[in-house]
């Protein structure tokens, strides 16, 4: 909550907190997202899923199956044209064919006249499977040599040692993204042989060419449309749905519709890789981090799809925003049969900046240093070098975001609370003299955009006719608000004030994907650079008809107007009724893999920084926890929109808090058990603390405006300071994340030594053996897909 | 199919009677209201009675339609988000505050969040901060951290009138 902080439907350009348009359509109920789509003719699709982690498909049979009443269609993996996808790596079965992998991977698909019709369908699909032995343990795996990616690099002298040392393993758990709008949408033959695929998307752009080779199709016969999309977080790389609703649509030849269950949209998707990272931090005695020794371990799924994007985020961020001389660092990202992981908020980053961070405070225990300070010393700077060999040559603003938060004011220690804000929420059993606080402290960093070779840019067109102008670009709106910020800059380039934006589909120019943090410091320069091509159009236009220099003219709040700021004539009456129009792309800087050292490009195009200073309140005799306050201040270049850039460090440091305290996608025995909304639990309006926010504006040079991107970070940095301030108020080490309330409970007369809590069933600890060959076969984005098991 | 499964039953919606012809038994409000009557506004989210984006009013009181058996609302005044809505396209005082408040991200969980606060400010005139925390703490939100919604209800709340 911030005191004032409203929207204003008036309100123009960059830097406004302007209202978002579709909020409106939101509010009342008419905005239509993927669930919602519907057609007259659709059929509706269902999926038979794999109950076992990892078997062999011995027989199906679909007589029972075709026979059913109202069935209009039942494939198997034999009906799919080419048998696998993927984001990065095609490596992922459409339907399984021989064997399945992970619970809930899907078998075999139906399309019926009904919902109730198409699951009774998919429930008289009989399959005999051949259970087989599954990897369940990310640290089996990579005994295993089930390896998809192996990171390995030292910094400076690897030998180098410090006199005081740090050392720790953390874990972090499976999280979901659990956006709220379920995998859903309509797919339909477009009567030319060809297929129409409308749903939430993070970037059709990349679902085409995965959808058009799977059904054996040229790209131009696949059309993907966005559709509303009711939140993403990283999670709407996902195309399964699509895939088989538009073998289904071509098999059957009307449309289909997908719809999963909340239980589907937790099995059939990927989530965040649990996590267990090694560290030690080496110091001076007086605080100076002399050289950091990693190793992290991230468990994937059995396909490979995006991870090894993952595995390398975490081997360079793994570094936290601090200057470090020398580094030793491995990492790998390895397979196992718990089912899918990939991209979410933070993407690799939030698991080694959990682990950085705990050290750090760890580090500063050990010091008797103050953890900010500790930070603080080691923040760095712009001109240093990053431990991947990347000189940081963009604005660093580590000392004000720091400082910042560290001197926001702390809450009332003694304030007496309403049962909301108590530890445990309302009716908690909690009793006020157990109640402890604890303050901690976070500062991290996380790569803006897509790193490591990926091409990141972004193609938008504006035209302008009659006064208003209207953006096309094909940046997919997931919630983060860039509909409303490409409106704002498209104003404040041209000069007008009427600007609208059209929706997404593969039938335009490529636009970034929405990953990353990257989209409006991407997307938002193209649509700057095309509304002042479209202006400079319109003024030479307005020169020549009327005999003045273009260069004596500009255009402010619909009007044309001198070098005075004089009102010449609205652009709309100027204009005539011709049309303006102009395209343009803007490319980020290229980045080079991490493993090229010697490559003078960076790993990542930029970086952006923030800290947090938390307080909690912590029942130590029951271990229930509420998180009173955050205070967070964060580097945002430039802010488009104040309560859009306030809505995103919140509701990320919201997101992060859940994976601090609560959010556990448990796996046992290679089954989730935890796929619904009681059980995996999210943080609700109880849980939530007052979050202050700060913004550090230091314009980010070459982009236009100074924008850089800044969703992601508050998700990174939330877990660590909330963690740090259940250290504080518990003295515990607390080394996973959630830190749940066994490990939290029983504190009570402990004499505040840093003490290990149990981190599960899993006792071992330390680096984990290095595997033998792994399965390494050249740059990892250009690898073929290999078979595996 | 078994014609046993099937029902034909009349709701009143949004103040109309509204016939719903040949359904299945076990068809959910959410089901029925979203499939057979188009009125989808009623997001369909977790499926379990966890997450209030399916809020609608039945005879004035806040309800999962996830969890309600549809052919057993014959006879109860049914209001959605549509039925709620000015019909002018307007907004009441309650969504203008939440579009003033909350810089609405993806915005599914927004109309379930409309009807909840609808029948808290009914139900609770002058509700404090808190009170709205806690009274909303059955509709989940994935995007903001709900600050904006709780300061919008509480305005309301403050100032007595929803719609």
């Amino acid at each position: 909550m911030k005191e004032g902080l409203v929207t204003d439907p008036d309100a123009v350009g960059v830097g406004t907190p302007r209202r978002r348009q579709d909020a409106y359509a939101k509010v009342r109920g008419e905005f239509e997202y993927a669930p919602d789509l519907t057609d007259s003719r659709m059929l509706w699709g269902a999926t038979l899923r794999s109950p076992h982690p990892h078997a062999l498909i011995k027989r199906v049979n679909l007589d029972a199956a075709k026979q059913m009443p109202g069935v209009r269609a039942v494939l198997g993996a034999w009906d799919i044209p080419k048998n696998s996808f993927g984001m990065i790596v095609a490596d992922t079965p459409v339907l399984a064919d021989d064997r399945v992998r992970y619970v809930g991977e899907p078998v075999a698909i139906v399309a019926a006249e009904d919902p109730v019709l198409a699951r009774r369908t998919v429930a008289a699909i009989e399959v005999e499977y051949e259970v087989l032995a599954a990897v369940l343990d990310p640290v089996q795996a990579l005994d295993a040599g089930a390896v998809y990616r192996h990171v390995k690099y030292t910094h400076g002298d690897p030998a180098a040692a410090g006199e005081v040392q740090a050392e720790g393993e953390y874990v972090t758990a499976r999280q979901d993204h659990a956006f709220l709008a379920p995998d859903a949408g309509i797919a339909r033959p477009d009567g030319r042989g060809g297929v129409e695929i409308i749903g939430a998307a993070q970037w059709v752009h990349a679902d085409r060419p995965q959808i058009a080779a799977a059904l054996g199709l040229p790209e131009e016969m696949v059309l993907v449309r966005n559709s509303g999309v009711g939140g993403s977080f990283g999670g709407r790389v996902s195309i399964i749905w699509q895939l088989h609703g538009a073998l289904l649509a071509l098999h059957t030849g009307r449309p289909v519709k997908f719809l999963y269950t909340r239980e589907e949209t937790m099995l059939a998707r990927y989530h965040r890789h649990p996590s267990r990272i090694w560290l030690r931090h080496h110091a001076t005695r007086d605080g100076r981090l002399v050289k950091l020794e990693a190793k992290i371990l991230l468990e994937d799924g059995p396909y490979e799809h995006a991870s090894g994007a993952g595995i390398g985020n975490s081997c360079s961020m793994i570094q936290g925003p601090y200057s470090i001389p020398n580094a030793s660092v491995e990492g790998w990202s390895v397979a196992t049969n718990n089912g899918m992981c990939g991209s979410m908020r933070g993407f690799g980053v939030v698991e080694p900046m959990f682990a950085c961070e705990s050290n750090m405070d760890n580090l500063a225990r050990i010091l008797g240093m103050d953890g900010a300070e500790l930070r603080r010393i080691n923040a760095i700077q712009r001109g240093d070098r990053w431990i991947f060999n990347q000189l940081q040559d963009r604005p660093t603003p580590t000392h004000p975001v720091m400082t910042t938060a560290a001197a926001m004011p702390l809450p009332d220690e003694a304030k007496t609370r309403h049962p909301v804000d108590r530890p445990g929420g309302v009716a908690s059993p909690a009793r006020p003299e157990y109640v402890r606080r604890g303050v901690g402290f976070a500062a991290a960093a996380k790569n803006v955009c897509l790193s490591e070779g990926a091409q990141v840019n972004s193609t938008a067109m504006v035209c302008l006719r009659d006064g208003e102008a209207v953006i096309e670009c094909a940046a997919a709106e997931v919630g983060q608000g860039f509909v409303n910020a490409a409106v704002q800059i498209a104003q404040s380039t041209l000069g007008v004030t009427k600007v609208r934006i059209g929706g997404v589909a593969t039938d335009m120019a490529p636009a970034a994907t929405t990953d990353g943090q990257q989209q409006t410091m991407t997307s938002g320069p193209a649509v700057d650079r095309a509304a002042a091509a479209v202006k400079a159009q319109f003024l030479r236009f307005y020169g020549r008809e009327y005999g003045v220099d273009p260069t004596d003219l500009d255009i402010a709040q619909d009007y044309v107007v001198d070098r005075a700021g004089r009102r010449l004539k609205s652009v709309a009456e100027a204009g005539m009724g011709l049309v303006f129009r102009a395209t343009e792309r803007f490319d980020q800087r290229p980045t080079r893999p991490l493993d090229e050292r010697d490559n003078p490009d960076p790993v990542h195009v930029t970086l952006d920084f923030s800290a947090n200073r938390c307080v909690v309140d912590v029942d130590v005799e029951l271990g229930l926890v509420k998180v009173v306050q955050m205070d967070v201040a964060q580097d945002v270049g430039r802010v488009v929109n104040p309560i859009a850039a306030h809505g995103q460090i919140c509701g990320g440091s919201v997101m992060g808090m859940g994976l601090a305290l609560m959010e556990n996608l448990h796996a046992e025995g290679g089954h989730l058990l935890n796929t619904d909304f009681s059980t995996y639990l999210i943080p609700t309006s109880v849980d939530v603390p007052v979050i202050n926010t700060r913004f550090v504006e230091e314009p980010e040079p070459g982009i236009s405006y100074g924008i850089k991107g800044m969703a992601e970070l508050p998700h990174v940095q939330s877990p660590p300071a909330v963690l740090s301030a259940l250290r504080a108020a518990t003295g515990r080490a607390l080394p996973v994340a959630p830190a749940t309330a066994e490990m939290l409970a029983g504190v009570v007369d402990s004499d505040q030594s840093m003490t290990l809590v149990d981190v599960g069933r899993d006792e071992r600890r330390g680096p984990w053996r290095v595997p033998g060959e792994t399965r390494r076969s050249g740059p990892w984005f250009d690898r073929e897909s290999q078979e595996r098991h | 199919m078994s014609d046993s499964e099937r029902v034909t039953y009349t709701l009143t919606v949004n103040g109309a009677d509204r016939r719903v012809e040949d359904a299945w038994y076990f068809e959910t409000l959410l089901e029925v209201l979203r499939n057979r009557l188009g009125l989808t506004g009623t997001k369909f989210a977790c499926g379990t009675g966890q997450c209030g984006a399916c809020t609608v009013h039945i005879d004035g009181l806040p309800v999962n339609a996830c969890l309600e058996l549809a052919a057993l609302d014959e006879g109860r005044q049914i209001t959605t988000i549509e039925g709620y809505s000015p019909s002018d396209g307007s907004l009441t005082p309650l969504q203008e505050a939440i579009v003033t408040c909350v810089d609405v991200q993806c915005g599914y969980c927004v109309p379930g969040m409309v009807m909840s606060a609808a029948a808290l400010v009914a139900e609770q005139p002058g509700a404090s901060a808190e009170d709205v925390r806690e009274g909303l703490c059955g509709n989940l939100c994935r995007c903001t951290a709900y600050g904006g919604f709780v300061e919008a209800v509480r305005q309301v709340a403050a100032d007595g009138s929803a719609s």
